[in-house]
């Protein structure tokens, strides 16, 4: 065979290949970025990576939804459910909650949303851990945010998502034939209110403190300390977001997070009672960290970091002013702006 | 620099591009150059801290063995080399050895002796194997002087500087030498692209998610059961073969499109009918090595059997001692070496067994081998063995709950069967890379599977890992 001929079989099937794997990645769609068309596992996607996969289940259900709460990890014990039962009317919540996420990441998806959906109804939700950094570059594909909420080119992303490492599409795949003895892989989050399903632990018997501490003796060690460089810039963001949504008539709520006591003290005392003071500078908000009953007690918490549901609901129930859900006295204040 | 990333790819374009534009333009003096520049470069991102003890020793035994080839007197002869061995062995026993004697003088005296975590340096192993020849052979009188350049070449090649095939002076200066060499050779050229494509091959889509899986066990045999045991013993065998024999593919491939012909280092292992038939096919250059360097040390042409054997465990005790320093390495040597023994045994009397048993009992002793050589220490593998045998979780179990088990585990790994399933297939049944390039020609099926091979194995190269042999 001619060497110019060889050439000509070597690219085109090296073409072909490529396309073959394009293919692949296309239609078993492993982090949500094409919509996840046939196989509709969104929940594996949103485990994968939600800022991705939730831009890309909401891009094809935004119609469904005209409110969003947009926070780390923690926001996703604040139930959409309960939120549309307060505020009544047509609204309908979804969680944009994005693991390990900050002011920047809500900003973005904050505009992102805006811009693209109908939006009434903005709950920000600040985790607390926000305070130690901001903008942080993402080195790993579950951290990695949509190209259409960074505004950079769809092109290059899309072709990121289209070469993937078969691995990850071979994962999925797998969980599929494991999702037949078992319900719950890779199933831990509700893809129609955005957050994780938390059914199992929710219905565990907490029993008296001492117990739950020795089944859970994480909450008994001090956790890394975090310092507040990444304040600053956080709270730039958040008068930014506040403005943003004022001037298009969407309603904005801010709300800082339960915080277990460990998880308080490995932050620096000063640089938290500066941002919550520099907070209530900007916007009127609830703030629900700090020492007080909840945050002693571990079974309010699935774990150091994270607080329950049904800390969620007495969250609603103070804002809303609910009698019917009991709340401890000194959980939860609100700060009005000065 | 690991062969299977993106940035070894730009590395190789880049030069063997600058290596065949010099040649072209009639540099080739200085071609050569920047190809042990190159290779410098290569050793030098896998550990800058060794570089220049590397560096170092490779000038240092050039010096030895030209002034053993000049010397005419035996006994400067004899202390040049053992100067030259005491440097090579020295830098190998500093570097990979010592802290193994220090822990078994602490465990022997109760003392607590320390020399802090020594890191040991990349490919030391390989390129100590290729020095120590080179000086014997110099002392032997059996090695003309070779030019510094030559010289460089035949040691830091890169394709096979780090992880073999281990090559021999003799094979490799001379090619250097030809006139031939600096030409473009269009078949050598484009059947090192498919030998290099197989190797990318065996170690993307075969060798990773093989030992990827595997790994997880032998680092913690208690929280795995017997389906994950036995998966994972058979994974982590094949994908041994398929990560060293990749390699092995890729470094003879690059050495081709190089136009350096590179020693043949696998020959279809696994289907060898006993343990002295497998080691003539497994790391043929390492087991050439010690035959010739050790074996025939020991044992001379006219010795009776028992100097024999006792020449094949001397042989084996030092593999085992090469590829580690931990006792279950000295172990998997001394087990090795008796099988290798029983066979020689058989075959000197004509004994034979029926093919598929013969062939059986290889594979399970290559099996069982292999756990001693990839588990955490000796008493790591006696915990695997048990793991392997163990079936006391079945106890309570009626068959349709084992096979129920057995369904859920396959359903849990069904890739990792998938994959140890096409590589049994290729290992025990398939032609080897040897066999598949005999008919290599520029036609339209190896230019499908190059593009298949190298598309797919550059796509999965976003998730690198270490070749196995790196460690050694």
């Amino acid at each position: 065979m001619k060497l110019k001929r060889w050439f000509g079989v070597l690219i085109v099937s090296s073409l072909l290949t490529l396309m073959l794997i394009w293919g692949f990645n296309y239609v078993v769609d492993p982090f949500g970025v094409f919509g996840d068309r046939f196989i509709k596992w969104h929940s594996y996607n949103f485990v994968n990576n939600p800022r991705i996969a939730k831009i890309g289940y909401l891009d094809r259900n935004y119609e469904k939804y005209n409110g969003y709460v947009i926070g780390g990890s923690k926001s996703s014990s604040i139930n959409p459910t309960l939120l549309n039962k307060y505020y009544g009317g047509d609204t309908n919540f979804y969680g944009m909650l994005m693991y390990g996420g900050d002011f920047f990441d809500y900003e973005k998806t904050l505009h992102y949303i805006v811009e693209n959906y109908n939006v009434e109804h903005i709950v920000l939700h600040m985790s607390m851990h926000e305070m130690s950094h901001y903008h942080e570059v993402k080195k790993a594909m579950n951290n990695d945010l949509h190209a259409k909420v960074l505004g950079e080119p769809l092109l290059p992303f899309y072709m990121k998502y289209l070469s993937l490492n078969l691995g990850y599409g071979k994962d999925k795949l797998e969980g599929l034939l494991k999702r037949r003895y078992d319900p719950m892989e890779s199933n831990q989050f509700i893809p129609e209110t955005g957050v994780y399903n938390k059914s199992v632990r929710d219905s565990e018997d907490l029993g008296a403190l001492e117990e739950f501490l020795e089944k859970y003796p994480e909450f008994n060690s001090p956790l890394p300390k975090m310092d507040s460089s990444g304040a600053e810039e956080n709270l730039k963001a958040l008068a930014r977001m506040k403005v943003y949504c004022e001037d298009r008539g969407i309603s904005f709520m801010f709300m800082v997070a339960p915080t277990y006591y460990r998880e308080m003290e490995r932050y620096e005392a000063e640089g938290v009672q500066d941002f919550l003071d520099k907070a209530a500078q900007i916007t009127d908000y609830w703030n629900f960290s700090g020492y007080n009953t909840v945050s002693y007690d571990a079974r309010y918490f699935y774990d150091p970091m994270h607080y329950r549901n049904n800390v969620g609901e007495m969250i609603l129930a103070k804002i809303f002013g609910d009698k019917s859900v009991e709340v401890p006295e000194d959980f939860g204040e609100y700060r009005i702006v000065n | 620099m690991i062969f299977t990333s993106y940035g070894f790819f730009v590395f190789l374009i880049i030069v063997l591009a600058v290596y065949r534009l010099l040649n072209y333009f009639k540099f080739e003096p200085v071609a050569k150059i920047w190809l042990i520049l190159a290779s410098f470069y290569f050793y030098g991102q896998g550990g800058k801290d060794f570089l220049p003890y590397f560096v170092g020793s490779v000038f240092f035994n050039y010096i030895i063995g030209s002034t053993l080839i000049v010397t005419e007197d035996l006994r400067s002869k004899k202390f040049l080399l053992v100067l030259g061995l005491v440097e090579n062995l020295g830098l190998l026993g500093y570097f990979k050895y010592a802290n193994f004697f220090v822990d078994n003088y602490n465990a022997l005296v109760g003392g607590n002796l320390s020399i802090g975590k020594i890191i040991l340096p990349i490919g030391i192993s390989f390129f100590t194997f290729q020095l120590i020849a080179y000086l014997v052979d110099c002392y032997r009188g059996e090695t003309k002087e070779y030019s510094v350049v030559d010289y460089l070449l035949f040691i830091t090649f890169f394709p096979q500087l780090i992880v073999g095939p281990i090559v021999h002076h003799k094979d490799i200066v001379p090619q250097f030498q030809s006139q031939q060499q600096s030409k473009f050779d269009r078949d050598k050229f484009f059947l090192g692209l498919f030998i290099f494509a197989i190797g990318c091959g065996k170690k993307v889509l075969l060798a990773d998610p093989l030992t990827s899986f595997a790994k997880p066990f032998f680092a913690n045999v208690s929280e795995y059961g017997f389906f994950h045991g036995w998966l994972s013993a058979l994974s982590y065998t094949l994908s041994y073969y398929f990560d060293l024999s990749g390699y092995a593919d890729m470094a003879i491939g690059m050495g081709l499109l190089f136009n350096v012909h590179l020693p043949e280092n696998f020959n279809s292992p696994y289907k060898a009918r006993n343990f002295r038939d497998y080691w003539r096919r497994w790391h043929m250059t390492l087991s050439k090595f010690l035959s010739d360097y050790v074996f025939r040390s020991v044992y001379k042409k006219g010795d009776k059997s028992f100097k024999f054997y006792f020449a094949v465990m001397t042989t084996f005790f030092v593999s085992g001692f090469w590829h580690g320093a931990g006792w279950q390495f000295i172990v998997w040597g001394i087990v090795n070496g008796i099988f290798v023994c029983m066979a020689h045994f058989m075959y000197r009397r004509k004994w034979s067994l029926p093919s598929g048993l013969a062939w059986f009992l290889t594979f399970a002793g290559v099996v069982g081998t292999r756990i001693l050589f990839v588990s955490k220490g000796l008493r790591g593998s006696i915990a695997v063995y048990r793991r392997l045998f163990d079936v006391s979780g079945f106890a309570n179990m009626g068959l349709s709950e084992i096979l129920f088990e057995l369904g859920k585990f396959a359903s849990y790994n069904a890739y990792t069967i998938l994959v140890l399933i096409i590589a049994m297939g290729i290992g025990f049944f398939a032609r080897n890379t040897r066999e598949i390039t005999e008919d290599f020609s520029l036609g339209y099926k190896h230019a499908v599977i190059i593009a298949v091979l190298l598309v797919v194995s550059l796509i999965q190269m976003s998730i690198v890992s270490d070749f196995l042999y790196f460690q050694f």
